[in-house]
């Protein structure tokens, strides 16, 4: 064998494999004898190819594939903007924009170096175009009032290989915004003051409701809604804040209220079809059921905290199977603990007593303070209770002065998000359908729908509008295999 | 003893009925007052000794049956019937229909045609109701309630509460305007000081109507089943029959479970077979079914596609375990035939 064969060569040269003369035409044992010869001569500078060189992992393949794709499709400079074409670009550069001096070379050059190719250097190609080397400073285009800001930055970071992110951090650092670009910002803040407005005349429209429904309360503890006082209105919000948050440690996230059940007795056709259908039809059913079931333990408890004892009775008597009992209790304990742990010492009677002025408000939520201690004493020691979490929750919505119709459309959108999270983890859709689903119109309307609807409703009346529902909960314990707790 | 004059004026106002068993020393039950009114009737036929009278100590000799009917065979628009029932000593009292009860159709769904039932029931007393389905028609508007008050938390229950789709025959699938069926029991405790208090055990309230916002029409809401019933069992004569119910229950197979066939199949017991050929037909009928330990009561919950196939389940159930037959005899089981 000839030692050149093993001998260095260049790894930058790209050597396709000739094709073998073999197949083209037999050749001669003439010519291979003159092959061999000149072979063993060592006299022909030869490259040797591996066979392997073309072989790659499909992954490599690919990256290869897409970075020549990305690679043709960059390989043209582009313009910034339509508007800034490089004809008139030119008598556009001396106009820079204050503020964007502030893109120093080292900076750029930080972001940049650590990558050099090809893509690269076509974006310090354009960079270096707006760079003057005198002063250290690029000049950008400048930017018309037309062009957003948003896409503006995008196609400096774009060009520029930064993260958008970071460059608009830099920029916000600097004041970079024209008085132009601040006029979105201000609209944004016109529109949320309108709907913060919106939202304090909702608040006071709802409590003349309540109060309407409730002669007993007319001198009442709700009368703190119908006063305009901001700081109650900002405590109302803070504690419906804390109560929303899934961060609250009820537990909610082990329950699905029977999803698991429902999903387990309707097996979709071809085992890959999409469970969405089935999941939104049972959303509906489920939100329905629990405001049939529920909703007016909620208001009750809210209404008559002096109740709380028999309303957690009936309500235990009227859950029909092991499985949806479990799922409240818990919760409702859980509702329990965080009260005594952690929101019992910000909402003592003592506290709301210096705190506000209107002593008939503080009478009636004193008297759900000491409702929800002495239930809370008696939990220990009896065994007829149980701590359900509906009627608690309207316990402790009222304490913490969260008006009735919030507490009540927090209580069916809680449950919207436990069942909605819990299709997330049992792979029905994934989180941003999950949000769209919460989010939607649809969502919203049902649920007020349902707090209308229930609003007089008495406990007596609740029952079961869905009776398969009572099945798919009931069943759940004879599921093969089980990720949720209901 | 106080006297009930003969010629006094009647008491009695439309579709009230009351039934009192009584017993007479020392265990013969007798009944003391049957009473009803247009358009309520009821019918006692003579009582019959149970097949087990002697093997419990204290039970009653007799065995009292009472048809609830209604004339026309169902409840017209507008009807309200209103039956009371005391059941006291050691007393037994199986409660029948001749038939499902059919609720007509209303020309004005805001007209609510209602029945109501209050039961008392004495300490070791015992109520078997058993049932046929009601059978809401198309455009109907009908509220029922089953109140049972047992005295002390003490006495046996087992009643049924079902209901159908409607005429199926006719199409007719869930197209009520409402219809709503509340049982609930509740313990009666007369305090020393002579006054009562009521707990609410147990209620399971059934609402039917257009509300619920869920944008379905009632028989989407039903998922294809077009019989729901609830059986409420509580009491120590029923233990064995709720022990049944909750043994079955756990006994079912594994929904989404699988047999992979590497267990050797044991030989069957007769029991298991039966068990077998019982769940094959629920499966072929549709039939769901779940049963849980809720405060004392067994409550068992089930659904099926047909009557027919609810009505065999729930009689082979009884069937089975046999303590229903042995304590009340083969009447008892007259509406699940």
């Amino acid at each position: 064998m000839s030692p050149n064969v093993l001998s260095a060569r260049d790894t930058n040269v790209q050597v396709k494999p000739a094709a073998s003369p073999e197949k083209e035409k037999p050749k001669t044992l003439e010519y291979h004898r003159k092959a061999l010869e000149s072979r063993l001569k060592g006299d022909e500078q030869q490259q040797y190819v591996s066979p392997s060189d073309e072989i790659m992992s499909p992954a490599t393949q690919k990256l290869k594939a897409f970075r020549n794709k990305h690679g043709m499709k960059k390989s043209k400079p582009q313009t910034l903007f339509k508007k800034t074409s490089s004809k008139n670009f030119e008598s556009a550069k001396g106009a820079a924009i204050p503020g964007l001096e502030l893109l120093e070379w080292s900076w750029l050059h930080r972001s940049l170096g650590y990558d050099y190719d090809r893509d690269d250097l076509v974006a310090v190609r354009i960079l270096q175009y707006h760079y003057s080397d005198d002063d250290n400073q690029i000049n950008l285009p400048p930017r018309t009032s037309s062009v957003p800001l948003e896409r503006y930055l995008v196609e400096i970071a774009r060009q520029a290989r930064t993260p958008i992110r970071q460059l608009r951090v830099f920029c916000n650092n600097q004041d970079f915004m024209s008085a132009d670009d601040q006029q979105p910002l201000k609209d944004e803040i016109a529109d949320l003051e309108r709907r913060l407005h919106d939202a304090k005349a909702r608040l006071n429209r709802s409590s003349p409701i309540a109060q309407a429904t409730l002669p007993q309360h007319d001198a009442g503890p709700l009368a703190y809604l119908s006063s305009s006082n901001s700081a109650n209105s900002i405590t109302a919000l803070h504690a419906l804040l804390l109560l929303a948050d899934s961060a609250l440690p009820l537990g909610s996230f082990a329950f699905s209220s029977g999803l698991e059940s429902y999903l387990a007795h309707h097996r979709p056709s071809p085992p890959s079809a999409s469970q969405l259908p089935s999941f939104r039809t049972f959303l509906r059913l489920s939100l329905s059921t629990f405001a049939s079931t529920s909703l007016p333990y909620v208001l009750a408890g809210y209404r008559n905290p002096d109740d709380i004892e028999t309303l957690d009775n009936d309500f235990d008597a009227s859950t029909p199977c092991t499985v949806a009992r479990r799922a409240s209790v818990a919760q409702g304990r859980a509702l329990l603990t965080v009260w005594d742990r952690s929101f019992k010492m910000q909402y003592s009677p003592s506290a709301a007593t210096a705190g506000s002025d209107d002593a008939v408000e503080n009478a009636g939520r004193n008297t759900a303070i000491d409702a929800l201690a002495a239930f809370s004493a008696s939990l220990r020691t009896s065994n007829d209770l149980n701590a359900h979490l509906a009627p608690l929750w309207g316990l402790v919505t009222r304490i913490l002065t969260v008006p009735l119709h919030d507490a009540a459309y927090l209580f069916l959108f809680s449950h919207a998000r436990t069942v909605v999270s819990a299709a997330v983890r049992a792979s029905v859709m994934g989180p941003y359908q999950a949000q769209t689903v919460l989010a939607s119109e649809e969502l919203q309307s049902r649920i007020r729908g349902l707090v209308d609807e229930g609003w007089d409703k008495e406990v007596e009346d609740a029952g079961q509008s869905v009776p398969v529902m009572d099945l798919w909960v009931g069943r759940h314990e004879k599921l093969y295999s089980r990720i949720f707790n209901s | 003893m106080s006297f009930v004059s003969p010629f006094s004026k009647s008491s009695s106002k439309p579709g009230h009925g009351s039934i009192v068993l009584k017993l007479l020393p020392p265990d013969t039950p007798v009944l003391s007052t049957l009473s009803y009114q247009y358009p309520l009737k009821l019918v006692a036929p003579d009582p019959l000794p149970p097949p087990e009278h002697k093997s419990e100590a204290g039970a009653p000799r007799l065995v009292h049956t009472v048809f609830l009917l209604t004339y026309g065979g169902g409840i017209v628009s507008g009807d309200s019937i209103n039956l009371s029932v005391c059941l006291e000593g050691r007393s037994r009292l199986v409660l029948l229909t001749q038939g499902s009860t059919k609720i007509f159709k209303t020309a004005d769904p805001t007209v609510l045609s209602s029945q109501h039932m209050t039961v008392t029931i004495a300490p070791h007393a015992a109520l078997v109701y058993l049932p046929d389905p009601v059978q809401p028609f198309a455009q109907t508007a009908f509220s029922q309630a089953q109140i049972y008050n047992l005295v002390s938390a003490q006495g046996s229950l087992c009643v049924c509460d079902w209901v159908t789709s409607g005429r199926s025959a006719r199409g007719e699938n869930w197209d009520v305007y409402d219809y709503k069926s509340r049982n609930e029991v509740w313990t009666v405790n007369t305090g020393a000081d002579g006054s009562t208090r009521r707990r609410l055990l147990l209620r399971d309230n059934l609402i039917l109507d257009k509300n619920g916002h869920t944008g379905m029409l009632l028989s989407e809401r039903m998922d294809g089943y077009s019989v729901f019933g609830t059986l409420i069992l509580y009491g120590p004569l029923f233990s064995a029959l709720s022990g049944h119910f909750l043994g079955e229950f756990e006994a079912l197979p594994r929904i989404g479970g699988r047999n992979w066939g590497d267990s050797v199949q044991p030989e069957l017991t007769p029991k298991e077979q039966r068990r077998q050929t019982r769940q094959e037909r629920e499966k072929t009928d549709g039939l769901i079914w779940s049963a849980a330990n809720v405060r004392g009561f067994v409550l068992v919950k089930f659904a099926s596609r047909e009557v027919e196939g609810s009505r065999n389940w729930l009689r082979d159930m009884l069937r089975e375990e046999g303590s229903v037959l042995a304590l009340f005899g083969e009447r008892a089981l007259l509406c699940l035939k």
